[in-house]
């Protein structure tokens, strides 16, 4: 436990991403601010008569396990980890733990046609079982645990799009309060396959722009038609500061503030006035004993479907006040779809290369804002802009609101 | 600092409620060596906000309301008693998935068309232009809602009123210790006044006996349905049920996948019966005792999940 009820300040010494735009975090940085879409006709598998026929898939990687998730998270946490430590993990494993958001593991189809033959016999050895159905999600986090050595349990969050969000305000929450020294948080999800657009499709959230990918994801935009799927994995090494400051690493960025709550309104909508979220923004400000004034720009959840974007601008309306017109809003789902569990934690390595490089990425595709989505948009191209602290918003499937605050490190 | 992790310091904490459902004889002697116990039966229709939902709530979901709202009338609070002040922390079995929804998915998406053999014709493979089409309209879209792991905490949420913060994990009775770790560190910091700390696994169909005989060799007879909700509050409160007084855990990673789980040295082994639920069962199991006055003295229980989590707990009746 904490001295004497001191809070530590968290800080953010490494980041790793694989994502529709690119395998690392630099390359992910480069196309984010170039304004590139990582949206292209499913390349998976063919979609036949789904009415949607595209997605943003991660491009370029060899896939190491049947389950692309494990292949994702494991690319991605290595790429933070070696951020953060080189080759010389400097950590008290009993002082460290995994928070990761995850996606349903559910079971593919070609592996049900095929294990149903069988009668769903288990393979004879265990091994086997990696390239059976897909796997069960808790074992990317005992296989991620046991590769860097951390003997604290793992967080796993399965709060649908606001899981990584979670994974990293929970360890946020744990190193603040002195419980650990050192949380690897993230996420990683994929539900590019038969069984994942399948579903979406047939509850109508997916874009059916299937003639032009690349303009379907379009957040904010009058003509929205609904989201892009994307997939990939971000992670982030987080420290106490001492922690850090006794190894001599080096600083990117902090973690200042978390909260969550429930909407209780809707199985599938948003509270129409994002109360629930609103009231998550403002305890996240709270927790990071800011106020709304002192926001430099928000990082939004925006995912481009007709209800949750309204929601979350209505919310941003209320929370900002006078300043609902100089306050930025950008959404990195313009450019990489939702990456569902994974989404908070790569659009907050976004949100982070945004403060590191003092510029905010563009809403791509946004033209036309719609009358209820008013808000100070970055539209089209990246702006350079001093900011110091942003706001990253994710909301999940039935009401589920996660905020987080960073900021820039002095 | 501390030299190695502790999950709290903030205990004692008060359980001020459970509500549980399972099949018949739940508690009874032996109960988790029985080999193939009853269907677990209830009805939550009647206590529902709102019976339209019923159509969204898969089963789990329908268990982990019933016995929230079970935890909460033994609690003596009331539903407008919750609110912001109120997180609600939850542990999901595996992701069930029901034989008929199988069989559906399964006959309209091979290669050959319904009605086959599946013993005679092995070669027959999966076809995407059949389940674009024949499959997935024969499907109700609501059945998306009830894949979903994360929706038995929306259903409590909203037939409870709760809006304060939540934690959602699964799919194993590790889990659930983590569950029980966030929501005492939320209720120690002030964050919520309540905590309704819950699990549910929905265990007897093919999906989730497949999973469990894959991942650990284990029987995948003897699963049961399960929900376990207890409500806990850091006020001192003189009818309080019991008090978590020690909450210590251990961890080495496993790849369950990769090595199959030795509990063979261990006192107790969970998550074989009632998944995630069972750690909560054990804790209900001594309140009802307790409380039909069979069992006074503190209860301490050391354990371990299948995924290489150690716990110990005592429970101060």
């Amino acid at each position: 436990m904490n001295v004497k009820g001191m809070k530590y300040k968290v800080v953010i010494t490494g980041m790793g991403a694989v994502t529709p735009i690119g395998n690392t975090v630099a390359e992910f940085s480069e196309a984010m601010f170039a304004g590139v879409s990582g949206a292209q006709a499913l390349t998976r598998f063919a979609p036949c008569e789904l009415s949607t026929g595209f997605a943003a898939e991660v491009k370029n990687l060899k896939d190491k396990y049947k389950d692309v998730k494990i292949t994702y998270a494991e690319q991605a946490a290595a790429e933070a980890m070696s951020q953060a430590f080189g080759t010389e993990l400097d950590y008290n494993p009993l002082r460290a733990q995994l928070s990761i958001g995850i996606g349903l593991e559910l079971f593919s189809m070609p592996d049900l046609i095929l294990s149903r033959q069988a009668d769903f016999v288990a393979p004879s050895e265990h091994i086997d079982a990696m390239s059976f159905l897909n796997t069960p999600s808790d074992l990317c986090a005992h296989m991620l645990s046991d590769a860097y050595h951390f003997k604290v349990p793992p967080m796993v969050h399965i709060s649908a799009c606001a899981a990584s969000t979670d994974a990293i305000g929970t360890a946020f929450d744990a190193i603040q309060m002195g419980r650990v020294d050192l949380v690897l948080a993230g996420g990683t999800d994929s539900m590019i396959n038969p069984m994942g657009l399948g579903g979406f499709s047939r509850i109508g959230a997916l874009s059916t722009r299937n003639e032009e990918p690349t303009l379907a994801s379009r957040p904010f935009a009058q003509d929205r038609d609904g989201f892009v799927l994307g997939e990939g994995a971000g992670f982030f090494v987080l420290e106490s500061l001492q922690h850090a400051q006794a190894r001599g690493a080096n600083i990117i960025a902090e973690v200042s503030g978390y909260a969550n709550t429930l909407d209780a309104y809707s199985v599938s909508d948003p509270h129409p006035e994002g109360g629930g979220a609103l009231r998550a923004m403002q305890a996240a400000l709270k927790c990071a004993e800011l106020d709304y004034k002192a926001i430099s720009a928000v990082n939004a959840h925006g995912t481009s479907t007709e209800k949750n974007d309204p929601a979350e601008a209505k919310a941003l309306q209320t929370l900002l006040g006078e300043r609902v017109s100089d306050v930025p809003v950008s959404s990195t789902k313009s450019m990489i779809g939702h990456l569902i569990s994974a989404s908070g934690a790569v659009e907050s390595i976004a949100v982070v290369e945004c403060l590191r490089q003092q510029r905010l990425h563009p809403t791509l595709n946004l033209h036309e804002v719609a009358k209820d989505c008013q808000l100070n948009h970055v539209m089209q191209e990246s702006i350079p802009f001093e900011l110091e602290h942003m706001l990253k918003n994710s909301f999940g499937f039935g009401g589920k609101n996660a905020c987080l605050v960073f900021s820039v490190h002095p | 600092m501390d030299p190695r992790f502790r999950p709290l310091s903030e205990l004692p904490i008060n359980i001020i409620g459970v509500g549980y459902l399972g099949p018949d004889g739940l508690f009874a002697q032996n109960t988790h060596a029985q080999q193939d116990m009853a269907e677990t039966a209830f009805d939550v229709r009647p206590l529902l906000r709102d019976r339209k939902s019923f159509k969204f709530m898969a089963k789990q979901d329908q268990m982990a309301v019933y016995a929230s709202l079970k935890a909460i009338e033994n609690s003596g609070l009331e539903v407008s008693d919750l609110g912001d002040n109120t997180g609600l922390y939850f542990t999901v079995g595996t992701i069930p998935f029901e034989q008929k929804h199988l069989d559906l998915l399964y006959d309209k998406s091979v290669e050959s068309g319904p009605g086959l053999n599946v013993s005679d014709k092995p070669e027959h493979t999966f076809s995407m232009q059949r389940f674009s089409t024949d499959a997935l309209n024969s499907l109700n879209p609501l059945l998306t809602f009830k894949c979903l792991p994360n929706m038995p905490v929306f259903h409590v949420s909203y037939n409870l009123g709760i809006t304060g913060s939540y934690y959602v994990t699964y799919p194993g009775a590790g889990q659930w210790l983590q569950t029980l770790q966030r929501a005492l560190f939320d209720l120690a910091n002030d964050k919520v006044e309540y905590a309704v700390v819950g699990a549910v696994a929905d265990q007897r169909n093919p999906l989730v006996r497949h999973h469990v005989q894959r991942s650990y060799s284990a029987s995948r007879d003897g699963l049961i349905d399960s929900a376990c909700v207890l409500v806990l509050s850091k006020h001192r409160d003189a009818d309080a049920l019991a008090q978590l007084d020690q909450f210590d855990i251990d961890y080495s990673p496993q790849n369950t996948l990769c090595q199959a789980p030795d509990l063979s040295k261990e006192k107790r082994a969970f998550d074989f019966v009632a998944g995630p639920v069972d750690p909560s069962l054990w804790i209900a199991e001594h309140l009802v005792k307790s409380t039909e006055g069979r069992k006074k003295k503190p209860q301490y229980m050391q354990f371990s999940t299948l995924d290489g989590i150690r716990a110990e707990l005592r429970l101060n009746l």
